[in-house]
């Protein structure tokens, strides 16, 4: 398709080639007139002339005739002038076609009433109509209705003054959508109206009256600054956060001004100029020296052409917040080492307990009472130690239990005087195994009384023999605790359910508490299989 | 063989009194129980002990370790300390004060003889 520029061009050129022609029939036509017309009168002047002059010299014939060839001569310089000044003519009507459909506005001429008298290419183009739909079109028709009284103010005002006019409005297109114009308008009742579509134009002067409102509402404090590091500009949250009461006190001052150490605040200003950002926490100064500390973001600002023209950066107060910090840290701090203190009471007081009984088996010589305080304290023993490994460990609420589960397995074989079995302790787990303070005491015990009964019974007197503990993290969510030996086993004709020993008692009820199953099995040797779900420990 | 000399520090009473009563099982001899830093630097000075078992968390501003630097300021008596406390800070300060060990207060008897008689032959570092 040819672009309508170049085709008006073509049009022109062909106008011009059919005028050459039309021009050259004309001239030639009028030629042959003229010879006729001149032929006739030539012959009755002739005539008239033999009738008034009967006899002519030789001498006048020549001369006649001389005067007749100068005479066409004349005609046909004149013939030639009037032809260059009809192609002259011809070229200026083309240039001046060109100038006007072609021009890069939209260009209008209203009569009085306002109906569009004529209108180039572009105007045409901006309206969207053919070049020929506008003319006698009222230009009122191509105004959006909610801006009819901007273009009826607009032409009063171009009425009473007499002086160019210029307003900004909505106009319509046939397919209904509107755009941004602008139109200038200048003359007197025959008015000429240049249009612009100003819709991108007007689309970024919107999104920069939004950016505005956003830097001038927004709750941080936002400051623009040039490259010699002077603040340019700064919103309302900025003079309310560092303390001043107007743009004008602030613009110019530099960055640097706004920090309690400007020697470091240069420093880092290097910084952000070297890698073009910045974010982090600054200790800043108000207006009245005091001081806060804000949270600042902060970017160089770069032209199209990538240079440097500036910098912006946001600011967040952020002291109430560090304050809080602060506290809650002292608080967590007081509660470690107020917790901390517990445990190592709770610890002290099972050791003393522990201890109480020492001191009283040492008195005592009956072995059923004997028996029965040495059970207690292995019982109290495994507690004691599970509060110091806690204590010990720093967590406060979990312990590894199988560390915990060996150190308690080594007492047991040594307080219960019968070193000669061997106690293994095995743990299948990959990981090491947390288990909750809950879960660990309950564990412990159930050990405690298990490994004891088969200290105890299961290998009768000089016979050597193992007993194993294992423990096992059989599922995500599941532990089993195996204790196993290798002696005499439980007796064909016993009971399990029957049996109303503490120690059997304790591990039942301890099992019920891990929510866990009890299994016992007698085959070469015992073997006591507890499963219970792990608690989760939280994240320390 | 006459008994060996030996101090307690502990400011549990019932814990020392405890303690008293294994070390006499071993065939110990307890010269005597203090329960303060200052009270076992006097009591170093004045019963030359051949060990002292030192707890290190004591009432009183002198902790433990601060009582096992004074007196190895004029004595070499080894110092085994029983203590729950096992963090680095702790062990590094056990560390400066030499011919010292550190055991669990729950120690079984055994454990306990044997970490005592190797202090008594000379075997700490």
């Amino acid at each position: 398709m040819l672009h309508s520029s170049q085709h008006t061009r073509m049009k022109v050129n062909h106008a011009r080639r059919q005028l050459a022609v039309t021009q050259g029939a004309i001239v030639a036509s009028s030629h042959a007139a003229r010879r006729q017309l001149a032929e006739a009168q030539a012959r009755a002047r002739v005539a008239k002339e033999s009738a008034e002059q009967p006899s002519v010299t030789p001498e006048q014939t020549q001369q006649i005739l001389h005067e007749l060839g100068v005479h066409q001569i004349e005609l046909e310089i004149s013939n030639e002038e009037l032809r260059n000044s009809q192609v002259e003519l011809e070229l200026a009507r083309s240039l001046y076609l060109d100038l006007y459909d072609l021009a890069p506005v939209g260009y209008v001429t209203l009569s009085e009433s306002g109906l569009i008298l004529q209108a180039n290419l572009k105007a045409a183009n901006i309206l969207g109509l053919a070049h020929e739909g506008l003319v006698n079109q009222p230009l009122v028709k191509f105004i959006h209705p909610e801006d009819l009284a901007i273009f009826s103010r607009h032409r009063q005002q171009l009425f009473a003054t007499g002086t160019t006019q210029e307003c900004e409005l909505r106009m319509l297109t046939p397919d209904g959508s509107w755009f941004w114009a602008r139109m200038e308008a200048c003359g007197g009742q025959t008015c000429r109206v240049v249009l612009n579509n100003i819709s991108a134009a007007k689309k970024i002067e919107e999104a920069l009256i939004i950016k505005s409102a956003a830097f001038d509402s927004a709750i941080n404090a936002q400051s623009i600054g040039g490259l010699d590091h002077g603040i340019v500009m700064v919103n309302p949250a900025f003079l309310r956060m560092y303390g001043y009461s107007s743009q004008e006190e602030v613009v110019g001052m530099h960055i640097a001004q706004f920090s309690p150490n400007p020697t470091e605040a240069m420093a880092l200003l290097q910084t952000f100029e070297a890698t073009g950002q910045f974010e982090g926490e600054l200790t800043l100064k108000r207006k009245d020296g005091s001081l806060f500390i804000g949270y600042t973001q902060g970017t160089v600002v770069r032209n199209e052409a990538g240079r440097v023209i500036g910098f912006q950066s946001s600011t967040i107060d952020i002291t109430e917040r560090k304050l809080a910090e602060a506290a809650i840290q002292q608080a967590l701090a007081e509660k470690t080492v107020l917790l901390k203190e517990v445990h190592h009471r709770v610890k002290n007081n099972l050791a003393i307990m522990v201890s109480l009984i020492n001191m009283q088996v040492r008195h005592i010589k009956h072995p059923d009472a004997l028996a029965a305080l040495s059970d207690t304290r292995a019982r109290l023993f495994a507690m004691s130690l599970l509060h110091e490994m806690l204590y010990r460990s720093g967590g406060m609420d979990r312990v590894e239990i199988t560390g915990y589960l060996r150190q308690l397995c080594a007492n047991l074989s040594e307080s219960l005087g019968m070193a000669a079995q061997a106690i293994d302790i095995q743990s299948h787990s990959v990981a090491p195994v947390m288990l909750a303070i809950e879960q660990a005491v309950p564990c412990g015990l159930i050990v405690s009384e298990l490994v004891s009964n088969s200290i105890k019974h299961a290998f009768p007197v000089a016979r050597r023999g193992e007993v194993s503990v294992e423990l096992e993290q059989t599922a995500a969510d599941e532990i089993l605790l195996r204790v196993s030996d290798n002696g005499i086993g439980l007796p064909d004709d016993l009971q399990i359910d029957q049996v109303s020993s503490v120690g059997l008692t304790l591990v039942n009820a301890l099992t019920q508490q891990l929510r866990g199953t009890r299994n016992i099995r007698s085959d070469h040797g015992t073997r006591v299989e507890i499963r219970f779900p792990l608690q989760p420990v939280s994240p320390s | 063989m006459k008994p060996k000399p030996l101090l307690i520090v502990e400011d549990e009473i019932i814990l020392a009194k405890d303690l008293e009563g294994r070390l006499i099982d071993m065939g110990y001899r307890v010269v005597d129980i203090a329960c303060t830093g200052p009270a076992a630097i006097a009591a170093t000075e004045q019963f030359r002990p051949d060990l002292i078992l030192m707890d290190i968390r004591l009432s009183g501003e002198v902790d433990g370790i601060d009582a096992a630097l004074e007196i190895r300021k004029s004595h070499r008596t080894p110092v085994i300390f029983l203590s729950a406390y096992a963090d680095e800070q702790t062990r590094q300060r056990v560390q400066a004060v030499g011919l010292c060990k550190f055991l669990s207060k729950l120690i079984p008897d055994r454990d306990l003889h044997t970490a005592i008689e190797s202090a008594l032959a000379g075997h700490l570092a």
